[in-house]
């Protein structure tokens, strides 16, 4: 199976915030206040193994710094790397 | 700075979709996890510092099956608090289990401490048991789901995951019906990508996340609205048109999961039986082999021609660097299988909102846009 464009798309049925922003009065709609508005239902937390379905209330949040410059490549260019010795932890199998 | 910490390679169960690898005893010890914990308030710090913001951590704990090591679940969670309070992190604490061992006192130990779960349940008895069995062979459902009572409504601060396979999704609708029945409030459908899915299967995916919009949208005309992730995430995320960066995978740099033998790796979900050479970023007593980590973090995203022109690029979950790894062998290619998901999400989604906003329901004006009618 293989990655498919969408060629074009309308927008949705419904507005996003800044198109809600705009047009709230059109839509015979009043905002009840800003705040709950970016945050509200928002959990920022992922439990481990759930894919990242991310929902944040992001845009009030200022970006993260810039990641290192991209590298040319796959991972798997070194193929002989081999893990650094840790300690040994744990308990043996009873 | 999110840290997971695998408490143990063992399991009580053994789900057949499990990408954790090869179930052991091999444990974390105390010593590892106090140095883990040390080691990711230093990164919190230091990015903190590095961002100018407060500085915040997230630490879960997974496994295996965390529970089995409750002591030092405990004691991790004991320390963390401590140090978090001493160094002025703000700390939040997840946990993500299967239930077979989560009693009363437990549950009221994780709300007294503040936890957020995440409770591996694949909904009824028929899908549940498809896949999630004990060594045995046993269905685990009827001890599993006993715990369920402990979270029900929308204060409980869990959210029920149902890994969605090829071999189960035939009962995914029901399922989902059975847990808001339950009294779930707070539904996590994960796919599992891992594995083929043929298309009669895709096409059963397809109804199911049909009627399972029907279902979402009823509980909003009830105004008794539930999260599911996927219509929640897909509609929010046009809300604000598009992920931010933010958003995205912390793959390697604000995201590490530590091994129990203290490796460290990119995502938990990377971890598996403690073998992967190439995306093992260092371990937690000697730091991270920069080199490795740069390599990790630097292919991070999606390098597919095809997607740079699509329509949905902005809401679609290409970048989530360790789904890319399992489907494709590389961290920057995204796989036929999630696009296929991601499209069949969004359509999903933007039908059932378009249709609540179209009628101006008031519990969906509120939770999305925390608006009413005028008049």
């Amino acid at each position: 199976m293989n990655v498919k464009k969408v060629e074009k798309r309308s927008d949705p049925g419904y507005p996003s915030k800044r198109q809600f922003a705009e047009k709230a009065k059109a839509f015979g709609l009043a905002a009840l206040g800003l705040g709950s508005l970016i945050t509200a239902g928002c959990e920022r937390v992922r439990t481990g193994g759930l894919m990242p379905v991310r929902e944040g209330g992001a845009s009030i949040v200022a970006p993260k710094p810039e990641t290192p410059p991209r590298l040319r490549g796959d991972i798997r260019v070194d193929p002989n790397h081999q893990p650094q010795a840790v300690p040994p932890s744990g308990t043996a199998a009873p | 700075m999110n840290v997971t910490l695998c408490l143990t390679h063992d399991c009580n169960l053994r789900c057949a979709y499990c990408y954790a690898g090869v179930k052991s005893a091999r444990r974390m010890s105390w010593e590892t996890a106090k140095r883990a914990l040390d080691f990711s308030f230093e990164q919190s710090l230091n990015r903190a510092r590095f961002s100018g913001h407060e500085p915040e951590s997230q630490l879960g704990f997974f496994g295996g099956e965390p529970l089995l090591e409750w002591d030092l679940l405990r004691r991790s969670a004991a320390y963390a608090d401590e140090e978090a309070a001493r160094l002025g992190i703000a700390l939040k604490k997840t946990v993500t289990t299967n239930m077979a061992l989560l009693d009363g006192q437990k549950a009221e130990w994780f709300r007294a401490n503040h936890f957020y779960l995440g409770l591996s349940l694949d909904g009824n008895a028929a899908m549940h048991d498809t896949l999630r069995r004990f060594p045995d062979g046993r269905g685990s459902h009827a001890e599993c789901a006993k715990a369920l009572a402990y979270f029900r409504g929308p204060e409980a601060r869990a959210e029920v995951i149902v890994v969605v396979d090829p071999r189960n999704v035939i009962g995914l609708a029901d399922s989902v019906e059975w847990l808001m029945e339950q009294g779930v409030c707070n539904i996590a459908l994960n796919p599992n990508f891992y594995t083929e899915w043929a298309e009669p299967a895709q096409e059963t995916w397809r109804e199911s996340y049909e009627r399972i919009g029907g279902l979402y949208a009823d509980r909003f005309r009830r105004n008794a609205p539930v999260r599911v992730n996927v219509f929640d995430g897909k509609i929010r995320v046009w809300l604000k048109e598009g992920y931010a960066a933010c958003d995205k995978c912390g793959f390697g740099v604000d995201e590490i999961a530590v091994a129990p033998s203290g490796r460290l790796y990119p995502c938990e979900r990377i971890v598996g039986d403690d073998t992967n050479a190439e995306l093992c970023m260092g371990n937690v007593y000697d730091g991270f082999d920069k080199e490795r980590r740069a390599c990790v973090v630097a292919c991070r995203g999606n390098t597919v021609e095809e997607c740079a022109e699509c329509s949905v690029r902005d809401r679609c979950m290409n970048w989530c660097s360790c789904i890319n790894y399992a489907t494709t062998g590389a961290t920057d290619r995204v796989a036929g299988i999630v696009c296929f998901h991601e499209r069949l999400a969004i359509n999903a989604a933007d039908r059932v909102a378009s249709a609540l906003f179209a009628e101006r329901n008031p519990a969906f004006l509120a939770k999305f846009y925390n608006a009413a009618r005028i008049g």
